[in-house]
């Protein structure tokens, strides 16, 4: 493949106030099967205080995105390329000492399934306090005030008697609203949420999205969230961007995007989530076949297998597509598929 | 608590007539757990997990039961099964009453209900081969050869869609997806009649959780099984099920058939589980009449008056006699039965969908 | 609260009695007669059945036991007829210098262990994890009196940096007066600054002889944890809240590594507290193991007997211990508190 057909699409206008700047983020894991490419010169922005959604199957390299955004990629993976600008600032070339002033305090993270995100040894309290004295000076014990008024904030009931009680004392929802707390103990500018209501009831997921929006919209804290479900998408996020193959391939404003899609990909995956909104119709429609492995993609569009559209065309084996720019230039669609400017015409 | 029941004896609330040619007829089943140790002069308390719970499954029917986790499905699932010994009630299965069941006769039977788990990473053997997977079970029961079961396991196998050369493969090998097919071959390798389907798909990405219903249909076709679904998202369960039975704590709150129970839900917390669902669509509607539950399904300890849901329910909670009377299970509609004092109160918006 | 520990109590009391049964049945059901061994192949049967008749040899075997019971809590153990002397003597003699040659094994094995662990997983630098995984293979796989053996000749006959094999003391060194019985302990609080220095260069060998392997042991299992712990997603967490990576290690990885590491730690100090017979030798050290070799050897019931009986004790109480500090690290597996 050209390496030009990935660089960044057409530059996004600079007078807005992007908490994240992300450009041609590039991270592989070397492993026995060779090298992974998990993002592929991946970008996108974040405004203050806005929510973004960053959609994909599992395998699609959306968590690689958040760790290597956040400087934890561990070996045998690493960052290989772009930039990461946080609140205008450089990061990606930072050092860990000094990532470790960044992490948990301009930028948190939100772990997927909270029966592990936590310290199964260690206090909840203990585990709230921890971060906000790695960050601020101050006494244990307004820490730990500091902690209850948190755990008051994302709804724990009981909070001064539940500091001290261990994880597995808490319910799945419980943990995830511990894990927002110490997201946003220091008031970050940017809380990366990687599937974080996934391994939870579907009542649970809605309490703990009701709690995450009021309290990022209370502190104007932008919300990158990283998810399978497109719905959820649909309920919190402003504008999207869906990852396929390690690539996002279409990015654009959530009503946009849920109206029409520049990518089959976008279609497929909208397709297949329920609408419990409207009464019952034949089998669930699939994207068929796998995600392909992203240690030996294909040489076309990454796609072509399993595209409603393009699958045994020639263009879409052999080629792999441009990104596409539609619609309005200030705030354009992007999607990266041959078919995408007639798909949206 | 319940008297024993003799065969042919009065059909409980939520069961349909003629169920004594269902395939599996659970009667007023009910487990009760002690929690803490009892101390002098003090009985010891208890938690009802599954309280007085009955409904009946047809041959080739796919009958859900919805609920939160912690209202006790996976409780009266093993209770069905055995897995766990109900403290009374009767689970029927093609006519026998597998709670009253010597161990050795329900081994024999256990060969005809088969379990699919919710996990496919933890219930999957990590160091056995795709295919010793799916032949353990034929082992188990002493079925055909060496030569016989390896057949066996590799067409159940290629059927759920896992190809000849991934046969050898580990679990690590396989994606989330895959592993649950693998679950699924070993489940039917048996050609079982009855299939617990335990959250078969919540693990899943939303993708992969079509592909997989999509499948369990079509075996379901192949094979004429009937499946006991167990799910917590009611918009999953409308696709999936012909009749459903929603659980809160422990208890039928509503039952009925798929058509009629989505149609108009007459229990608001049948109601409130569906508009938890999130909607695929920033524009629509109903987004903005979204019912948020406040609280958690806490464990029920002990005896109290009135209705289970009250606490947390947007249309009981300051009533005075959903305090003071349970409500009992009613049929409702034409086969649509609720325990709710004030049914369809609550009402969700609901439109047509476009043909697909 | 009340009802864990009794029941505790009460399974630590069937297991060392247990123990103590087992041990008394066998070492009669094996053939032999200790009789004969004590009088010789020339004795006469009539001297034999009355040595016999002295022993209690002719009494059925629960009478036998119960003597043997009674002896126990009277604190009479009975009489070595290897030695000459009484059990307890031998005992109080010999168990001391096992006892401290184990406990020196042990804190080399379990600190250095727990150490090279730590760096070996630390960053998951391949060379150094290769270093240490090949030191823990060698330790495994060498046989500690050869490994003695070879320790002895390069460090004391080649290199003399090391005394030769003369047991606890050099031969012109006194004993430090008796507070412990510990001659490193004894000599430190009688301020003998010479005699400790002897008495720990005497040690030194012995210990990492003995307490090679079990090292070996406890570097395989405690990395093999770390590294799966490092893999949990509380790490990455951790790691997410601006805590550098050694913050997240000791404070989050280690302690949830560590409860297996616990467990083999506790049997291997009630094993090495035992004594061992091979090490001894080769060292000259006059611990209880070569004593009980060659009593089982001679049919000496009586020092075997008790030798059971306290290594019973001595694996019960480090179980319990390791219990307790379970609970300390872990809130998962507290006694429930009684509210």
């Amino acid at each position: 493949m050209t390496e030009a057909a990935l660089e960044s699409p057409a530059a996004v206008a600079p007078e807005k106030d992007f908490v994240l700047e992300v450009r041609d983020l590039e991270t592989n894991y070397y492993t026995h099967d060779g090298v992974v490419k998990a993002v592929r010169k991946v970008s996108l922005e974040i405004e203050r205080g806005h929510r973004v959604g960053v959609v994909g199957e599992s395998g699609s390299g959306k968590s690689a995105l958040a760790l290597s955004i956040l400087g934890l990629i561990e070996p045998p993976g690493r960052v290989v390329g772009g930039s990461v600008k946080l609140n205008g600032r450089e990061i990606s070339a930072l050092s860990d000492r000094q990532m470790q002033q960044v992490r948990g305090k301009e930028v948190s993270l939100v772990f997927q399934d909270p029966m592990t995100a936590l310290d199964p040894v260690k206090t909840i309290g203990g585990q709230i306090v921890e971060v906000i004295r790695h960050h601020r000076r101050m006494s244990r014990k307004a820490a730990r005030k500091l902690a209850v008024e948190l755990l008051r904030d994302v709804e724990v009931p009981h909070a001064e008697r539940r500091l001290d009680d261990y994880p597995h004392q808490y319910s799945g929802g419980m943990r995830q609203r511990v894990m927002i707390a110490i997201a946003l103990a220091n008031e970050p500018d940017l809380v990366v949420a990687d599937e974080p209501t996934t391994a939870l009831d579907v009542t649970t997921q809605a309490q703990v999205l009701e709690v995450l929006e009021r309290l990022v919209t209370e502190r104007n804290t932008a919300v990158m969230l990283i998810t399978h479900n497109l719905a959820i998408v649909a309920e919190f996020c402003d504008r999207v961007f869906v990852m396929y193959a390690g690539r996002v391939v279409e990015r654009a404003r959530a009503d946009q995007l849920f109206a029409r899609q520049g990518h089959p990909y976008s279609e497929a995956l909208l397709r297949s989530v329920p609408r419990p909104d409207m009464l019952q119709r034949g089998p669930l429609p699939t994207i068929p076949g796998f995600s392909p492995s992203l240690a030996h993609l294909p040489p076309g569009c990454p796609f072509e297998p399993r595209c409603p559209v393009g699958n045994g065309l020639e263009v879409c084996r052999t080629a792999v597509p441009y990104p596409v720019v539609l619609g309005d230039p200030q705030d354009p669609v992007v999607a990266e598929c041959h078919f995408a400017a007639e798909r949206l015409s | 608590m319940t008297a024993p029941i003799e065969p042919g004896s009065s059909r409980a609330a939520g069961v349909r007539p003629g169920v004594e040619d269902a395939l599996l007829w659970v009667d007023r089943l009910a487990k009760t757990f002690r929690i803490g140790h009892a101390r002098p002069g003090r009985a010891p308390e208890l938690l009802r997990a599954v309280d007085s719970v009955s409904f009946d499954v047809r041959r080739g029917e796919t009958f859900g039961l919805v609920g939160e986790s912690g209202c006790g499905k996976s409780t009266l699932a093993r209770c069905i099964l055995r897995l766990v010994q109900p403290t009374a009630g009767r689970a029927i299965f093609d006519g026998i009453d597998l709670t009253a069941l010597p161990s050795s006769e329900l081994r024999k039977m256990r060969r005809r209900m088969q379990i699919v788990f919710q996990d496919p990473y933890a219930s999957l053997d990590p160091r056995m081969s795709a295919r010793a997977i799916v032949e353990e079970p034929l082992t188990i029961h002493g079925i055909g050869d060496r030569a016989e079961r390896a057949r066996r396991a590799a067409e159940m196998l290629e059927l759920v869609g896992i190809t000849p050369v991934q046969l050898r493969r580990k679990p690590h090998e396989f994606s989330g997806g895959q592993r649950q097919r693998i679950g699924v071959a070993r489940a039917l390798v048996l050609h079982p009649e009855l299939v617990l389907l335990d959250e078969p798909i919540s693990a899943l990405d939303v993708s992969i959780q079509a592909q997989v219903l999509n499948l369990l249909r079509s075996l379901q076709e192949q094979f004429q099984l009937t499946y006991l679904f167990i799910v917590h998202d009611l918009s999953v369960a409308e696709y999936f099920c012909d009749r459903l039975a929603v659980l809160y704590l422990g208890a039928v709150v509503e039952i009925g058939d798929r058509e009629s129970l989505f149609r108009r839900p007459l229990h608001p917390y049948t109601v409130s589980l569906l508009s938890a669902v999130p909607i695929p669509d920033p524009a629509s509607e109903r987004r903005r009449q979204r019912i948020v539950l406040s609280g958690e399904v806490a464990p029920l300890a002990g005896q109290r008056a009135g209705c289970r849901f009250k606490p947390r329910c947007p249309v009981g909670r300051d009533r005075a006699i959903c305090g003071e009377r349970e409500p009992p299970l009613v049929e409702h509609a034409s086969d649509q039965w609720a325990a709710c004092h004030f049914p369809s109160e609550l009402a969700v918006a609901r439109t047509q969908a476009p043909a697909a | 609260m009340f009802r864990v520990v009794a029941s505790k109590i009460l399974g630590a009391s069937v297991a060392v009695f247990g123990a103590s049964l087992v041990a008394f049945v066998f070492m009669r059901v094996f053939p032999g007669n200790p009789a004969r061994l004590i009088l010789g192949p020339l004795a006469s049967e009539q001297a034999i059945k009355e040595q016999e008749r002295a022993m209690g040899l002719d009494q059925p075997l629960w009478v036998q036991y119960w003597r043997y019971i009674k002896g126990v809590f009277s604190g009479n153990w009975g009489f070595a007829y290897s030695a000459g002397d009484s059990v307890k003597h031998e005992v109080i003699a010999r168990l001391p210098a096992s006892a401290e040659l184990g406990l020196y094994a042990f804190l080399f094995a379990f600190v250095l262990a727990v150490l090279l662990a730590l760096v070996a997983t630390y960053r998951r630098r391949p060379v150094v994890d290769g270093v240490i995984r090949a030191v823990s293979f060698f330790g495994l796989g060498t046989p500690p009196f050869w490994f003695g053996l070879i320790a002895l000749l390069l460090f004391s006959q080649v290199w003399h940096v090391f005394p030769g094999p003369d047991g606890r003391l050099g031969p012109n060194t006194l004993p430090p007066p008796t507070y412990t019985h510990f001659y490193t302990i004894d000599a430190l609080i009688a301020g003998q600054w010479a005699t400790l220095g002897d008495a720990f260069m005497h040690i030194l060998l012995p210990a990492l002889t003995l307490g090679l392997a079990p090292f070996a042991y406890l570097v395989r299992l405690l990395r093999a944890n770390l590294l799966d712990v490092s893999r949990e997603n509380f790490i990455v967490v951790v790691r997410s809240k601006g805590l550098g990576r050694w913050s997240a290690f000791q404070h989050h990885a280690l302690p949830n590594a560590f409860l297996p590491t616990l467990t083999a730690g506790g049997l291997l100090l009630a094993q090495l507290l035992a004594g061992s017979v091979l090490v001894e030798k080769v060292f000259n050290w006059p611990g209880i193991g070569a004593l009980v070799v060659d009593s089982i050897l001679r049919q000496d019931y009586a020092v075997v007997q008790t030798f059971v009986l306290l290594s019973a004790i001595a694996y019960v109480v480090v179980n319990a211990l390791v219990d307790v500090l379970y609970g300390v690290i872990d809130p998962r597996v507290r006694i429930p508190m009684a509210r």
